[in-house]
């Protein structure tokens, strides 16, 4: 799954994927703004037919997190 | 009340953020006689910006590429940017609701529409102090030329606008008005 969260997170951010880890804070490392975040969300959303309740969203701050939240929505 | 700079083709987030400080540095000392120091904002647990120490003056930065923004204002305030290009289905898809969907597919320039709702949703969620963690399809907005009013929040000011390739949109919380009554 941070296989996945890093290519989705290179379709917005110049940067090789493989130096994305598991620590790599998405707005302190990446730069990603609100939109670039939605953005991987609601991809994810739909690429895996799940729905991310925005409540939910501030618990995935870097591409670990997120990841970790995407294999336990799918479970 | 805003200052905006432009950055130059292919400044990285680090120059953003930095020109994004330089702004608020310049606005505050500017609009409030206040000098920042070294390190001026904390963030909430949220991830929004504030003075700590000076909990009468509400800041909001923004920036995408090619921008710099920022707003200062003595109520809560919240300010987007993003430059206009096609925007993602996947953003709209989770941001929007149905009717909004209807209307951005409908709209003369569908990208403009969206990134018009776009930024006016992200300025209210900055103003409110919630970031991404409210539910962003509950913000609803009808727009009237440069301003706007959320239907559900009516507690805030809105104010739209398209310049040099970019959409803008500030949000600023209406003072509080306290009517008194005196018993007889």
């Amino acid at each position: 799954m941070l296989n996945y969260v890093r290519k989705s997170v290179v379709e917005y951010v110049d940067v090789d994927e493989n130096t994305i880890s598991e620590d790599t804070h998405f707005v302190r490392d990446l730069g990603l703004n609100s939109y670039d975040f939605v953005s991987i969300v609601g991809k994810a959303e739909a690429d895996l037919g799940i729905e991310i309740p925005d409540i939910e969203i501030s618990g995935m701050q870097t591409a670990g997190e997120m990841a970790e939240y995407l294999k336990k929505k799918l479970e | 009340m805003i200052r905006l700079a432009r950055l130059v083709p292919g400044a990285g987030h680090e120059a953003a953020k930095a020109m994004s400080l330089r702004l608020l540095a310049d606005a505050l000392l500017e609009e409030k006689g206040l000098r920042l120091g070294p390190e001026p904002l904390a963030h909430t647990r949220e991830g929004m910006p504030f003075l700590p120490g000076h909990a009468g003056i509400h800041i909001s930065l923004a920036h995408c590429e090619g921008l710099a923004a920022c707003a200062v204002a003595d109520t809560p305030v919240g300010i987007d940017a993003e430059r206009l290009r096609p925007h993602s289905p996947f953003a709209a898809r989770h941001a929007m609701g149905n009717e909004e969907l209807d209307a951005i597919r409908n709209a003369r320039d569908p990208d403009l529409e969206f990134f018009r709702r776009w930024t006016l949703k992200e300025s209210c969620l900055k103003a409110m102090g919630t970031g991404l963690g409210y539910p962003i399809r509950e913000l609803e907005f009808v727009c009237v030329n440069n301003m706007a009013l959320c239907i559900n929040k009516p507690e805030f000011q809105f104010t739209v606008w398209e310049e040099n390739g970019y959409m803008l949109a500030l949000c600023v919380q209406l003072p509080q008005t306290v009517i008194g009554h005196s018993e007889s």
